[in-house]
């Protein structure tokens, strides 16, 4: 039975890929190559399902990323490069400039594959204290995003530019990108297969789906079999990990995680003041009406946890808090986010959740905050000319002036800067 | 003195530890994310160098010949890998 219904996904899958990589631009003769792919990758699962290694599993993280890899080399070595090798001897051929131009559309989607590199499995190689690594590979992400929108540009401007610059900038993307796929599977796989546990990969597994895929259609969904379960739980601590979580302790310790507003507060009030503001407001507390239910009492009133839950869904901007130590805590997880955000980020420094090129600008912005010299930030930004995003960071503060974090609010105002004249409630 | 020995297939952080010019050598022949702490103690463990040759695109024979000017002993070592 089992066989029966996973030989049927396996057909379905496979087809839907063939479709959506012929519509997506990619040569059909790649497809005979992804179809080999395919059916090598189910085959171990329908056979000899105990066995397989989960690493080769459908819908595991690690196979899905190899299956892109697969791909993305076979339209750099069968398809662009022998392409650009024919157009180079035949300056005059459309029909290669032309194949060259959808081989690179086709690669920009690589996208995709970064992006969910760097927010599902970078955060998890941070949680094992692998920090460095993931940070300088972000850098290199960036780079060939670049290159590659590079050759692009290129094929595609009028006048074309000259054979060999092409050739050259051709050639550095793809290098690059053949490059960081032997960095995935030959040094990060092997670096995380140490350290993490089936329950980290099912983590981010189910987070997949949400960020999407580069030339592949959504994979099966997986999940770690009762024994994978049982043997990661043998193999940890490993060696490795241990020394690794080790050296992240240290790290911690040396950068001092305390809140750093906890040693010189900067705001802090008069113990007049503070007795003013106290009678004015009344602290935050809890109240338990019943033993299964909790209201958070504000000075303004309260709400039960349903009311406060439904309250984050529909507010009309996106929250993301980092606490005092500059740690993703919270997210609200509205469903139509300008940005989306995974699970995997809470409890990442906000340092790190950045790439490389903004990191700088987000470090003096927390600088300013745990200072006291600013209050407040914003930002404007026109996402792909069509959605008005504008960002706002504020500082939190207790009442008694401590830092308490930096709040984001990511508000999609495309709408509203359109408003014009008067709608009132009163016209009717 | 002891033999100094550059094996190819020995993890990059064994040498680095072992040898104090290594990382010098390293970083003049373009590996230059070595020097990033923590980068030594990650990935140093988990490549030698004829995985670090491919991963940053550095010739295996560009690398061999550096670390025999300077009086290392190549082991491990073929050049038709």
């Amino acid at each position: 039975m089992f066989d029966d219904s996973f030989s049927s996904v396996d057909v379905s899958e496979i087809t839907s890929a063939e479709r959506e990589l012929i519509a997506n631009g990619l040569n059909p003769m790649e497809i005979q190559n992804l179809c080999n792919v395919h059916a090598a990758v189910f085959k171990g699962s329908i056979t000899d399902n105990q066995t397989t290694p989960a690493f080769q599993k459908p819908g595991h993280p690690v196979s899905t990323m190899k299956l892109e890899n697969l791909v993305i080399t076979s339209l750099i070595n069968d398809e662009l490069l022998p392409c650009l090798k024919k157009w180079q001897q035949d300056g005059k051929n459309e029909k290669y400039l032309q194949r060259m131009r959808s081989a690179l559309k086709d690669l920009l989607k690589i996208d995709k594959h970064y992006t969910r590199k760097e927010n599902l499995i970078f955060p998890l190689m941070d949680k094992y204290g692998i920090t460095a690594p993931p940070k300088v590979m972000w850098g290199v992400d960036d780079e060939i995003r670049g290159w590659i929108k590079d050759a692009n540009k290129m094929v595609n401007s009028k006048p074309l530019p000259d054979k060999y610059e092409i050739e050259r900038s051709i050639e550095k993307a793809t290098k690059e990108v053949l490059e960081m796929i032997f960095k995935e599977e030959e040094i990060m796989i092997p670096m995380l297969d140490e350290v993490a546990t089936p329950e980290d990969w099912y983590a981010i597994a189910k987070e997949e789906p949400e960020l999407g895929y580069t030339l592949i259609s959504q994979p099966l969904p997986w999940k770690p079999t009762a024994e994978e379960i049982a043997e990661g739980k043998k193999k940890q601590p490993s060696s490795v990990a241990q020394e690794l979580n080790q050296m992240a302790m240290n790290l911690a310790k040396t950068q001092d995680l305390k809140p750093k507003s906890e040693s010189k507060p900067k705001k802090k009030m008069s113990v007049h003041e503070r007795i003013a503001q106290r009678s004015k407001t009344e602290p935050t507390s809890l109240e338990f009406p019943s033993l299964d239910s909790i209201n958070v009492k504000f000075d303004s009133g309260t709400l039960n946890l349903a009311e406060l839950t439904a309250l984050f869904k529909v507010l009309p901007v996106d929250l993301t808090l980092v606490d005092a130590t500059d740690h993703v805590k919270w997210f609200s997880n509205s469903p139509d986010r300008v940005f989306p955000r995974t699970k995997a980020v809470i409890g990442r420094a906000v340092v790190n959740c950045h790439p490389p090129k903004s990191v700088d600008k987000v470090k003096k912005i927390l600088a300013d905050f745990h200072a006291g010299t600013s209050q407040k930030n914003e930002f404007w930004i026109n996402l792909h000319g069509k959605i008005f995003v504008y960002i706002r960071y504020y500082a939190l503060h207790d009442e008694d002036g401590n830092y308490l974090g930096c709040l984001e609010v990511t508000q999609n105002v495309t709408h509203i800067r359109g408003l014009k004249g008067e709608k009132k409630l009163l016209n009717g | 003195m002891a033999e100094k020995v550059i094996d190819f297939e020995v993890p990059i952080k064994v040498l680095a530890d072992e040898y104090p010019d290594f990382v010098q050598i390293m970083y003049d022949l373009g590996f230059t994310k070595i020097k990033i702490p923590g980068m030594i103690n990650s990935v140093g463990k988990f490549i030698n160098l004829k995985k670090g040759s491919r991963a940053m695109g550095i010739p295996l024979e560009k690398i061999a010949n550096e670390f025999s000017q300077r009086g290392y002993t190549i082991k491990n070592y073929e050049q038709n890998k």
